[in-house]
């Protein structure tokens, strides 16, 4: 959480200092609203157990539930559910002392409610699955390679451009907004937020729900391949 | 002299320790340089995108916000290359006690405990570093002056990284698991080094006081190659090498006292 404070923090200080009235279509008082905003939507969106499950996987550690009668990604799933459920109380201290430093800086967050607002909800459970599988497909290839770290720092280094997490998506440029539509990043991060601030109508709303369904069911396959692939390939220490 | 030519070639026989075992992992080799790559590239689309949004940051320009993408590269792709995996190994080292085998070799502690790794892949943004300043660097005239001011500045810059870091992991003799406090000061260096300081200038004077040594790492060697950093900064940032690096010595050196191997 500290860390995404200061990753979103400078970033809006960096369009602040920038001074222009609007930036990509964004008012100076709704930047600072998308990063107050997406500071929270990566917390509750961003389920991540890479470093865990790649050491499970390295150490042999992972035979230790293999063995059992579980689901490997149901059973990790289940623990972040409950990390984020027990971190709540942070979560709670982090937005007072947003709204502090806010009150400090005269700075406002302004949010206006609309219908299409109920679309968040599926958009946020699309989020959570891209989020997840995306994860457990990377962390997989531990399978097969001794270092998987700089492939999670390489989907970071994609992600924090085109998920929404450096700059809202409708700063980057028409041919690569048009990629971005069709590839997975832009669903586990900034799509609800982009319902939340109303930047998003029409067809490309609807158009943007199919493509998170379906990046949200085609992660799940590949995770699912890769697991069948992975373990067969696997052999732990001491064998 | 002698001791220094001493260590020298101690450090060479690391290098070629340290490569050997590199080689055997060669598919890791060249995954960690193509991530260091696309880093970079992303880096600099970064400026290019934000510049287009918005064409003056603080009075940054876009060439002089690549310059600033490229001194950070230069700075961090030394630094990462030479420290990075000692200061990542050396709190497990410490935590649980094999340190120990560093501490018996007749060498300088501080020497082995952060140089003894090497990592190569962080060669290529080295390199990706001078890249980007050879092409921005072209664009303006400078002085032999200017020059030598801002190559001091890299090495003061270097010993600032270098002293930080050291500082924070010693802390690791008295309490475990600080392994979150250093992400998040990693973290706040990534971020901060690749903004312009007078960004946080304009927007609160007791921030950029606060992180006023991360600027000097990274900020202000830019701002000196474009002849706008004031003497007494180039001063202030010398002087706080200086500084820090024998307070994180001494520090060193006052921990191992109390070093009693893993059962500490």
């Amino acid at each position: 959480m500290l860390i995404s404070l200061v990753r979103t923090g400078i970033a809006l200080l960096m369009w602040l200092a920038a001074g222009n009235a609007v930036i990509g279509g964004y008012t100076k008082e709704e930047i600072i609203s998308y990063y107050v905003v997406i500071m929270f939507a990566e917390w509750f969106l961003m389920w991540n157990p890479f470093h865990p499950i790649a050491e499970e996987i390295r150490s042999g550690y992972i035979l230790t539930m293999l063995i059992k009668p579980l689901n490997y990604a149901k059973a990790w799933f289940a623990k972040e559910a409950g990390f984020k459920f027990t971190a709540m109380g942070i979560l709670v201290i982090a937005a007072i002392f947003v709204f502090a430093m806010l009150k400090i800086l005269n700075l406002r967050v302004i949010l206006i409610p609309g219908w299409d607002w109920l679309l968040i909800i599926p958009a946020l459970f699309a989020g959570v699955a891209i989020s997840f599988f995306t994860t457990m497909s990377m962390v997989i290839l531990a399978f097969w390679f001794t270092e998987v770290e700089y492939v999670n720092f390489l989907f970071w280094t994609i992600f924090i451009f085109l998920g929404g997490l450096w700059m809202p998506v409708s700063f980057l440029p028409g041919w690569l907004k048009t990629i971005n539509m069709f590839l997975p990043f832009r669903y586990e991060l900034s799509f609800p937020v982009e319902i939340i601030f109303h930047k998003i109508a029409g067809a490309e709303l609807w158009t943007s729900l199919f493509m998170a369904g379906f990046w949200s069911v085609a992660l799940l396959m590949i995770y699912r391949f890769l697991w069948k692939k992975g373990v067969k390939a696997y052999s732990a220490f001491g064998q | 002299m002698k001791n220094f030519k001493r260590y020298i070639r101690i450090y060479w026989q690391i290098i070629k320790a340290n490569t050997s075992l590199i080689l055997v992992y060669r598919f890791s080799l060249l995954t960690n340089v193509l991530t260091t790559v696309s880093w970079a590239v992303f880096a600099i689309f970064a400026v290019i995108l934000y510049s287009q949004q918005a064409p003056n940051l603080a009075g940054w320009s876009r060439t002089e916000l690549l310059t600033l993408t490229g001194v950070f590269s230069l700075v961090t792709g030394f630094a990462y290359t030479f420290f990075l995996l000692n200061f990542i190994n050396l709190p497990e080292r410490i935590n649980i006690g094999e340190l120990d085998v560093l501490l018996t070799k007749p060498l300088d502690s501080q020497f082995l405990a952060t140089m003894f790794n090497f990592s190569h892949a962080n060669i290529a943004r080295f390199l990706i570093g001078i890249s980007i300043l050879l092409f921005t660097i072209k664009k303006f005239s400078m002085s032999l002056a200017e020059m030598t001011i801002f190559f001091l500045l890299l090495v003061a810059a270097v010993i600032i990284l270098y002293s930080i870091w050291l500082l924070l992991v010693t802390l690791n003799f008295y309490t475990r698991r600080l392994d979150n406090m250093i992400s998040f000061l990693l973290e706040l260096f990534d971020q901060t080094s690749r903004t312009p300081s007078d960004a946080f200038r304009i927007a609160n004077s007791w921030a950029f006081n606060f992180l006023l040594p991360l600027f000097m790492v990274v900020s202000f060697p830019t701002k000196a190659l474009w002849g706008k950093l004031s003497t007494e900064w180039i001063l202030t940032t010398l002087i706080t090498a200086i500084a820090l690096f024998f307070l994180s010595r001494k520090f060193w050196q006052f921990s191992l006292q109390h070093y009693s191997s893993a059962s500490s």
